[in-house]
């Protein structure tokens, strides 16, 4: 069937387009929420943990300087080195000097000797030993927070050479450094966290931060804030909604897209299937489809077939039928006679009448072919009037006419030939012109008698005219009794 | 660069095994604790120069028997922190009879307590504040051989008025030492026409004394008493070098700057000045034939052609002398007991020193070999160093 590979082709290449298409978006649409729930989320969350970091070291690092340098300015008075390298009658004038120090900055100083011991008798901070002794060989001013406060540490160094002879602790409160940073928020350093920050370079000395093992827990609390902020647990949700959600609308688009491309499909199979029978000459049921534009195209494609099938009657009208007179054309006439002919096998005889008008051409001659036409088309119609409905009348060319009467005895075919005669002979009315009166010579034959086919039977009957023609016009001649006797 | 404890205890071996006087048999240390490291530092390395002379000597006459006196040496940078927990480890070794320290009277100063508790002798060969052997504690286990800021106070004081300045101002350091001599200036002053029109105290480490100097001097001190060590020393007279000829004053100067390379730091500035150091030994002025031998070893040690060469003679004398009279009191007491021989050095007869025949050297209220007598006041020289006047 043609149609079939159309069918296929369709179906196939939706559904390829769909195999092609939408499978591997499903695919990419679920790796990328995978990734996006997972590798993405952690990234943010890295590359956050990071600006936090970076942002929190800068401003770290900022107000720590700021601290530092008031502490390094302590830390290299010559007050506290002369302490450092005086007796315990220091406590007279750097016990006074510290106190004047923490009034000003805020910050309580401690000083330790070279080995992280408190310098001061009865001090009244009551120091711990210096935080972390152990890192007593590293060069750098130290700084360390905890929950107590801010701890920044520089070395003092001898008046005579570069040696480390002691150390000054500065202890701000938490609250008072974090008021300085107000641009980090809170939470940050809301932890019981180490940071040190060290010199880097002698000569333009830069300050960075790093977190030792000690201060794991600052990090873990900026990997928890991290985790906990809002945006990244619903972004998580979102992603493995918004996930799902394309899933369900891809899935929901195949369905869809098989069942649209079904709606298409069928009813364009119908309307191919109804244009095959169109082609035959027949017209099939048109397809409903939900698809109104499948709808349209039938509508337009029916109302084609109807317009066509109009104009194919039309001009099969104009094909069969004499257009003057009405009756059928001869080759319509001889189809419809052989079809008659046929089917009175063996039910009754047919009886074919060649009838030739007389007198005719000096009808013409006389009074145009506007009369002659005239005349013709009454005769037709005098004629068909007096046949049967199942009768066959045709024009066979001129003024010669052929009648086909079927299932009919001779006797009475010859009654109805002679009863023509009859009718023709009666005078025509011609507007404009008058009454003209005409004849006609009657040749009949009979099936199978006087002929086994149609072109015999036509033969044998226009023979028969020819001699009812030569016998003198106006009489009705049998092809097989030659000539029977009037009325 | 940090000076940390395993650094010290590094100097600590590597100077024994350095040290010639040092064997495997060793029965009696004196430990010398001093500033070795300090950069510009002159003086510990002339205590142990002459301890070394003294040591050598001691060994050859043969004085102690079978017992052998070595030393070793520790660097305790001129902090008195690092000198205490020196003297604490030394005092763990039995083997130290004594421990000698440097030149910065607040490091022996915050020894003597740990002296007295660990019952280990603090030898002072260059400390000068009264209180390292006035501290009124019995028995004393701090001896000193050096100059005392109380005779130094009364020198100053008959100094100025020999030159006939009756109005001096000082410029003191804010420490032990500053506040020893202040004291001492403050008691000699009280019973003379010298008059100290004011006191200008600094810190250490400053880097410049002119405004101290220009205050002392606007409140018309003829003279300027400077207690400093050899920083200190070398920035003012450097800036005073500068002033015009009108505007210097003859400058008594304490004897810290001879502890260490002050004239090389001064330069050329010193010897344009007034500038009077008190000493209480010259190499260009010995009392006793030891003194003479002192020189002619301490050249030999040291590699020197003159005695110009010697730096800090006053340590390498003060050294010497303290070394021999523990060698004294080790033989006494018959071993390395330390009470024992802490006895013994208040209990030593007369005995010819480098610096002076001290006769006794100490006694039971007396742990200052020294006195007024043996002070003098000395002035740079080109090409001979500290000459005395």
């Amino acid at each position: 069937m043609a149609t079939s590979p159309n069918k296929h082709t369709i179906q196939r290449g939706i559904q390829r387009a769909l195999l092609i298409t939408v499978i591997p978006a499903i695919f990419l649409t679920a790796a990328g929420s995978l990734w996006l729930g997972t590798y993405f989320i952690d990234d943010a969350a890295n590359e956050l943990r990071s600006s936090v970091t970076q942002i929190a070291r800068s401003r770290m690092t900022e107000r720590v300087q700021k601290k530092i340098a008031e502490v390094r300015q302590v830390a290299t008075s010559t007050v506290v080195t002369t302490g450092l390298l005086d007796t315990n009658g220091r406590d007279k004038y750097l016990q006074p000097y510290l106190e004047e120090r923490t009034s000003a900055s805020g910050a309580a100083f401690i000083i330790y000797d070279y080995r992280g011991r408190p310098l001061l008798s009865g001090d009244p901070l009551s120091p711990q030993p210096r935080p972390n002794p152990e890192l007593t060989s590293l060069e750098t001013i130290r700084f360390q927070l905890d929950g107590d406060g801010l701890l920044i540490e520089s070395p003092v160094r001898s008046a005579y050479d570069n040696v480390i002879i002691g150390y000054l602790v500065a202890r701000s409160s938490i609250e008072e450094f974090l008021s300085e940073a107000q641009v980090l928020p809170s939470r940050f350093f809301d932890v019981s966290a180490n940071l040190h920050i060290f010199k880097k370079g002698e000569v333009d000395p830069a300050w960075f931060i790093m977190v030792e093992t000690d201060t794991e827990a600052f990090a873990a609390t900026i990997e928890v804030e991290a985790n906990s902020l809002w945006f990244r647990e619903n972004l998580r949700y979102a992603t493995q909604i918004g996930g799902g959600l394309l899933v369900l609308i891809l899935s929901s688009s195949i369905l869809f897209a098989r069942s649209f491309a079904r709606n298409i499909s069928r009813p364009l199979l119908q309307l191919t299937s109804a244009a095959d029978l169109f082609r035959r000459g027949r017209i099939g049921q048109l397809p409903s489809s939900d698809v109104e534009e499948v709808n349209q195209l039938a509508r337009a494609l029916e109302m084609t077939f109807l317009e066509r099938r109009t104009l194919e009657r039309k001009l099969q009208q104009a094909a069969d039928y004499d257009p003057l007179m009405g009756i059928m054309s001869r080759g319509h006439f001889d189809e419809q006679a052989q079809h008659a002919i046929a089917e009175c096998k063996g039910l009754g005889g047919a009886i074919l009448l060649f009838i030739d008008l007389d007198q005719f051409k000096q009808v013409n001659d006389r009074h145009g072919h506007a009369a002659g036409d005239e005349v013709l088309k009454t005769v037709a119609t005098r004629i068909r009037s007096h046949l049967r409905k199942t009768d066959l009348v045709g024009r066979r060319g001129g003024d010669e006419l052929t009648i086909l009467l079927t299932r009919i005895d001779i006797i009475v075919a010859l009654k109805i030939a002679h009863e023509l005669l009859q009718t023709i002979r009666q005078s025509i009315v011609i507007p404009d012109i008058g009454t003209v009166c005409i004849g006609a010579s009657i040749g009949l034959a009979q099936f199978p008698e006087d002929g086994s086919s149609f072109d015999e039977l036509v033969a044998a009957a226009d023979q028969a005219m020819y001699v009812a023609k030569c016998e003198g016009r106006g009489r009705v001649v049998c092809a097989s009794h030659r000539e029977l006797p009037n009325g | 660069m940090e000076f940390s404890r395993r650094q010290m205890i590094g100097a600590f071996g590597s100077c024994a095994i350095a040290s010639p006087a040092l064997a495997a048999t060793e029965d009696a240390v004196i430990l010398i604790d001093a500033e070795f490291g300090q950069a510009t530092s002159t003086s510990a390395q002339a205590i142990e120069l002459g301890v070394r002379v003294a040591l050598g000597d001691i060994a050859r006459s043969g004085i102690l028997g079978t017992t052998r006196l070595t030393y070793r040496k520790s660097d305790n940078r001129g902090v008195p922190a690092i000198a205490v927990d020196n003297f604490i480890e030394a005092a763990r070794d039995p083997k130290v009879v004594a421990v000698m320290g440097g030149k910065f009277s607040p490091v022996q100063l915050e020894i003597v307590p740990h002296a007295h508790k660990l019952g280990l002798m603090l030898l002072n060969p260059w400390g000068s504040a009264d209180e390292i052997t006035d501290h009124g504690i019995q028995p004393s286990w701090t001896f000193r051989v050096s100059l005392k800021d109380d005779d130094a106070a009364s020198a100053f004081i008959n100094e100025s008025a020999r030159r006939r300045f009756s109005n001096i101002g000082v410029i003191l350091p804010n420490t032990a030492w500053g506040r020893s001599m202040s004291a001492a200036l403050t008691r000699k002053t009280a019973k003379a026409t010298v008059r100290i029109v004011e006191e200008n105290w600094y810190n250490l480490g400053e880097r410049s004394f002119l405004q101290r100097y220009t205050a002392v001097v606007n409140n018309g001190a003829q003279a300027v008493l400077f207690v400093a060590n050899e920083m200190e020393g070398a920035v003012l007279a450097r800036e005073i070098a500068r002033l015009a000829p009108q505007l210097r004053r003859p400058v008594l100067c304490h004897w810290g700057i001879t502890g260490g390379s002050f004239t090389s730091m001064a330069a050329d500035a010193i010897y344009d000045l007034d500038w009077s150091v008190i000493q209480t030994f010259s190499f260009y002025k010995p009392r006793t034939a030891k003194a003479e031998q002192l020189a002619t070893s301490a050249m030999s040690l040291k590699g020197a052609k003159s005695i110009s060469d010697l730096d800090s003679a006053v340590g390498i004398a003060h050294g010497h002398d303290l070394a021999w009279l523990t060698a004294l009191a080790l033989k006494q007491a018959g071993g390395v007991e330390r009470a024992k021989i802490r006895a013994e050095m208040e209990r030593l007869p007369q005995f010819e020193g480098a610096v002076r025949v001290y006769d006794p050297p100490f006694t039971v209220q007396r742990h200052d070999a020294l006195g007024e007598h043996d002070i003098l006041f000395a002035r740079f020289v080109r090409d001979k160093g500290l000459v005395p006047v």
